[in-house]
């Protein structure tokens, strides 16, 4: 399974960089930045997709403490902090052609900075925490936390003025986008691409958490009895 | 065997130290300098290939640090299984 994902991905990468740039049509006004959209929007998915992977895992492992959850929940935090991070990131470079600066203060750039922070802290109350079950159950609160972040960043640019145009993506997509067709089906096998790259990264990442943990189990035992 | 710091965490401050080196390095990304867009630039269409190269270079480096991250990781596993290992035969043996 996790072959199939990662030589699926590694062939959709090829695909995405070809169509991105060689494909794709270049967008009169923005011109050829306006290709970073095909990176930053799928990037600000998975960014979204991870904090609810988060926060459902959370609270499954709130109900049920077993350490599977929480393993899942960790994965896909520190998956998070990686694409938020690569959004915050290219979202500047994007910004500095378009609008004239690295970073403003947008209801949209700014609520993605605290979603950062959010997946920040978690991974912090992790870190900082004593092994156990304590700061696993902590660090879950924050997570429940952050989530209620993902759907303010999502509705941002309805609820408030914003710099960022409509919503291409999600239940509440704009019908009447400015993108045509080609351009929708370069944005939307970017978007299978980096959705099957996550998948397969968050596999691994789990496999090797549980690991993890029962290693520290195994160096809290041989510590503790010999 | 629990270091203060944890692994995720040293990830996050490589990034975050990342994040303030770019600051550093480029200080219009603190301070808007709209003339640095020249018309010239505007009527290029191919004037921002550079941003666009720069997105993709920094996804592609950070996916590649992450699983650097990950196999360096394992190979520490690896390691503490040896070293488990080798204490547990040690004590089978006296």
């Amino acid at each position: 399974m996790k072959t199939i994902l990662f030589v699926a991905s590694f062939t959709l990468m090829l695909v995405t960089v070809y169509m991105v740039f060689m494909w794709v049509p270049t967008e009169q006004n923005l011109g050829v930045s306006q290709r970073i959209f095909y990176v930053h929007v799928p990037l600000g998915w998975i960014g979204m997709v991870s904090i609810f992977v988060v926060g459902i895992a959370s609270v499954i492992h709130l109900i049920t403490r077993k350490n599977l959850w929480d393993a899942i929940a960790y994965s896909a935090a520190e998956l998070g902090v990686i694409f938020a991070t690569l959004i915050l990131v290219t979202g500047a470079i994007w910004a500095k052609p378009v609008w004239g600066v690295w970073w403003s203060w947008d209801p949209k750039l700014t609520t993605t900075l605290i979603l950062w922070f959010v997946y920040v802290g978690y991974l912090m109350v992790r870190s900082f925490s004593t092994p156990g079950s304590q700061g696993r159950r902590y660090a879950s609160v924050v997570a429940l936390l952050g989530a209620i972040d993902a759907p303010i960043i999502y509705l941002a640019s309805i609820w408030w003025r914003t710099a960022h145009p409509n919503l291409n993506i999600g239940p509440l997509a704009a019908a009447d986008s400015d993108l045509d067709g080609k351009m929708y089906i370069t944005f939307f096998v970017s978007l299978i691409t980096f959705t099957v790259f996550y998948v397969y990264v968050m596999l691994e990442r789990i496999q090797m958490r549980k690991c993890e943990d029962d290693l520290d189990e195994v160096h809290q035992y041989v510590s503790l009895n010999w | 065997m629990y270091p203060l710091i944890g692994r995720s965490l040293r990830l996050v401050l490589f990034i975050f130290i990342a994040a303030v080196s770019m600051l550093v390095w480029e200080k219009s990304f603190v301070f808007a300098d709209s003339s640095l867009n020249s018309e010239a630039q505007q009527n290029d269409p191919e004037a921002n290939l550079k941003y666009l190269f720069a997105v993709f270079f920094l996804v592609w480096a950070l996916f590649f640090g992450y699983i650097l991250f990950l196999s360096r990781r394992l190979k520490e596993m690896r390691n503490e299984v040896t070293m488990l290992k080798k204490i547990i035969s040690e004590k089978n043996n006296t």
